[in-house]
């Protein structure tokens, strides 16, 4: 696992950084840390990571401002911070997790095991989704999605007024954040339950979601079941 | 306010009555004197056309004298059911004889000291009924007055002819109104002694001894409606209404000198004192010498009121006001004046200062409140930014982090915490500290904020720190300073230089970095609010404060009066625990 650490503090970062190191297991671990954002955004530029550790002052406009360019990113976001009031808000702009200050190692592997697929279940409060375009940061209700669309390394949004936005994060990492209402129907398609009008046989034990919009969304075989009986 | 206003206009015009009596009753103006003595002067039939003309009432002899007047009953003025008789008021004793039959007297006349015998002051000596018919008749009376005072000038007060019942009536009537508003003026008093009590504040003391003075005077003077007294305490009892009256005044004048904090009281309340006294012993007629008195502290509390607007009291306007109003009163009846209006215009004018007063107290005490509840806000701002997560908590994550791979290096931390909070402690509830003790909070909070950030933070300091100032001003500076960051040096330095300028001080603080190189230009944030809020608190608008960029850093400049350090208030905080670098 690949983990960039963002914090200003020397001493907490040194102790994040050292209590990653305890709890990844050497294959594939990456553990590298930055001063601020702006040094952050520097290195993700260059390498791709699975998760990022951030500390924001959540108390400034600024500071959310901040974390959703952050959470836009083709990583994981989890947030360490001393203000822990602002946990709810910080989910819902779709962090993984939200570590108050002070932690200690147990607390971090618990929020590390929200990323992968394997650990515990995520959160999935996300309220919003937010687009990287260029320096601009554009922010999206969930309510507004229709269904998303997954390739290789990026997720294809569509919105309900037909817009189909990029997102850097893949349908595994999407799925993760928002809320159960956005169900995995395919490998390569998440749709929105309540958009979903009806079911379609096709020969060939086939399957096609029909969405209020006309679209057809193909359904695998493996999530048909699971998907007849959330929307009975 | 106004409702009081309405009400005090609501006693004024309570009627008086008294003004409907007539010293001067039927007959007895039509009178001669004669100073002398012979039996025959009672006799109807003497001959006084040969007695000068004179009025009883410009008689001032001590000795024997007559008075004969010829009294015309009109028919139909026996009808009434109420004896027929003659009202003596007077500082003598008297013997009265109607158509040459003695009818009656009060003590024994007498030629000396000796002989004389005093009587009541005030009495009725009736006219049997079988003497009493219409037409006219002849009223000799025998006055002497070897017993007055000297502050007596004319002994007779009035000679009155009427059917009246008891001598006291008369007086009963003419002091009720000042009754009335002598029960206002006792509640007032009690109130404001009450509120005295309460508040300790020297204007309500000498408003108290205004009142009292009034009361007693007021007192004194509707004592002769009551108790029938021989007449000799006549002119102690007039003394003794001159001394209320200055006591009043004084208390009066003392009021206005204290609330509106002008200075020499004491001279002021000797001065008129000492008037009052020489006027009460020149042998004036005690009377006048008491409506001089009441002049004299009437000119001198409108001159005191004039001093106060000029010194930029609107609320001298207010006392000026009612004093001219009681000149006014006196000067338009002054023979009246004592008898009638005096007590009427004090109420009132009493009662004006009374409500202004005690309206003024309250405006202060919601002022105070304010001013109260403003500091706690400011100490509870101070002590609730060190319970800040941003601090805390960071602060708390190194910790822990030193604790679990430098153990000894957490005790530390933990020690320069303990300190910062232990100063915070001492000094958030005062209004000012001394430099001392902001330096030990300062270097107490960079000690922390090293072990935080791995960096030295010094603060150096230039200039003669004995002074004082708001608690937390330096520090919430430094903390703004540290917030902002600055270059990413391992030490960082701080510069705080001291200057004094005839009575004033200037605190230059200098900080490092965020100058006006760095993009965002830094807003005023709390920092800055809370220091201009503290500095508000403890100097007025005495104490200035700017805040901006330069090219060697970030420079704060704060003005503000110089308080020397006194030691005895501001005990110098403990010594921070040892192996901990100041």
């Amino acid at each position: 696992m690949r983990v960039l650490v963002v914090e200003d503090e020397p001493v907490i970062a040194r102790r994040l950084v050292r209590l990653l190191g305890e709890i990844l297991e050497p294959p594939g671990r990456v553990i590298d840390a930055a001063r601020s954002l702006e040094e952050a955004q520097a290195v993700l530029q260059q390498r791709r990571y699975d998760v990022l550790c951030l500390d924001l002052n959540l108390h400034s406009r600024n500071g959310f401002d901040l974390l959703a360019s952050a959470v836009a990113g083709p990583h994981q976001t989890i947030v360490v911070s001393a203000n822990t009031d602002r946990a709810l808000e910080a989910f819902e702009y779709g962090v993984v997790d939200f570590v108050p200050k002070p932690f200690d190692r147990e607390r971090l592997e618990k929020a590390l095991s929200r990323v992968s697929a394997t650990g515990r279940p995520p959160e999935r409060r996300a309220k919003v989704l937010t687009f990287r375009e260029g320096n601009r940061t554009r922010v999206v209700g969930v309510d507004r999605i229709r269904a998303i669309h997954g390739a290789d390394n990026y997720a294809e949004v569509e919105l309900d007024d037909g817009l189909r936005l990029l997102h850097d994060k893949t349908l595994d990492q999407l799925e993760r954040l928002l809320p159960e209402r956005f169900q995995r129907v395919h490998r390569s398609h998440i749709v929105d339950l309540e958009r979903i009008v009806g079911l379609e046989n096709l020969p060939g034990s086939r399957y096609r979601a029909r969405l209020d919009n006309g679209e057809r969304v193909p359904v695998s075989r493996a999530r048909i079941r699971q998907l007849r009986e959330r929307l009975r | 306010m106004k409702r009081l206003f309405a009400l005090l206009g609501l006693l004024v015009w309570i009627p008086v009555p008294a003004s409907t009596w007539d010293l001067e009753s039927f007959g007895l103006s039509e009178s001669v004197v004669l100073v002398g003595d012979d039996p025959a002067y009672s006799l109807p039939g003497h001959d006084d056309s040969d007695w000068p003309a004179r009025r009883w009432q410009a008689v001032t002899e001590r000795g024997v004298w007559w008075l004969r007047s010829r009294v015309e009953i009109p028919p139909g003025y026996l009808d009434s059911a109420v004896p027929v008789g003659l009202y003596i008021s007077a500082a003598a004793a008297a013997e009265v004889w109607w158509d040459g039959q003695p009818i009656g007297q009060t003590g024994q006349v007498g030629a000396t000291r000796e002989a004389e015998q005093p009587g009541p002051m005030d009495a009725v000596i009736a006219v049997p009924a079988g003497l009493l018919a219409p037409g006219e008749h002849l009223l000799a009376i025998r006055f002497s007055s070897r017993h007055a005072g000297p502050g007596i000038g004319t002994p007779v007060d009035a000679l009155y002819f009427a059917p009246f019942g008891s001598p006291l009536r008369f007086f009963q009537a003419l002091y009720r109104p000042s009754l009335v508003l002598g029960g206002a003026l006792g509640l007032a008093t009690i109130f404001l002694a009450v509120l005295w009590l309460r508040e300790r504040k020297a204007d309500l003391a000498w408003l108290v001894l205004a009142c009292a003075g009034a009361l007693a005077q007021l007192g004194f003077e509707v004592s002769r409606a009551f108790i029938q007294y021989p007449y000799p305490w006549h002119d102690d009892r007039l003394y003794a209404i001159g001394i209320a009256a200055a006591i009043s005044g004084i208390g009066l004048l003392g009021h206005f000198l204290r609330r509106f904090e002008l200075p020499a009281l004491g001279a002021w309340c000797v001065g008129v004192g000492c008037a009052s006294a020489a006027l009460l012993l020149s042998g004036l007629q005690v009377g006048l010498a008491t409506v001089l008195i009441i002049a004299s502290w009437l000119t001198a509390g409108m001159a005191i009121c004039a001093l106060a607007i000029r010194r930029g009291h609107g609320r001298g306007w207010i006392g000026l006001a009612a004093l001219a109003m009681m000149y006014t009163t006196m000067l338009a009846e002054p023979g009246a004046f004592m008898d009638r209006t005096y007590f009427i215009a004090l109420v009132v004018l009493l009662l004006i200062v009374f409500t202004d007063s005690v309206g003024s107290h309250a405006r202060t005490r919601r002022e105070r409140d304010a001013a109260r509840h403003r500091s706690a806000r400011l100490e509870l701002e101070l002590l609730k930014r060190q319970l800040r997560p941003h601090f805390l908590m960071n602060t708390l994550t190194t910790i822990q982090e030193w604790l679990e791979s430098d153990p000894r290096t957490a005790g530390a931390a933990i020690q320069a915490l303990a300190s910062e909070f232990r100063l915070l402690d001492r000094i958030a509830d005062r209004r000012l500290i001394g430099l001392h003790d902001e330096l030990a909070l300062c270097r107490a909070h960079l000690a922390v904020m090293g072990y935080r950030q791995e960096r030295a933070y010094r603060l150096e300091v230039q200039g003669d720190a004995d002074l004082q100032l708001p608690p937390a001003v330096v520090h919430t500076l430094l903390e703004n300073a540290i917030t902002h960051a600055g270059p990413d040096t391992p030490e960082v330095g701080f510069e705080l230089s001291i200057r004094h300028q005839s009575g004033n001080v200037k605190l230059t603080l200098l900080t490092p970095g965020d100058a006006a190189s760095s993009g965002e230009p830094r807003r005023e944030g709390t920092g800055l609010g809370y220091v201009r809020a503290r500095l508000k608190e403890a100097f007025g608008d005495a104490a200035t404060v700017e805040s901006g960029p330069t090219a060697a850093g970030w420079r704060t400049r704060i003005e503000m009066p110089l308080v020397r350090c006194d030691a005895s208030a501001y005990p110098d905080v403990d010594a921070l625990p040892e192996g901990f670098a100041r």
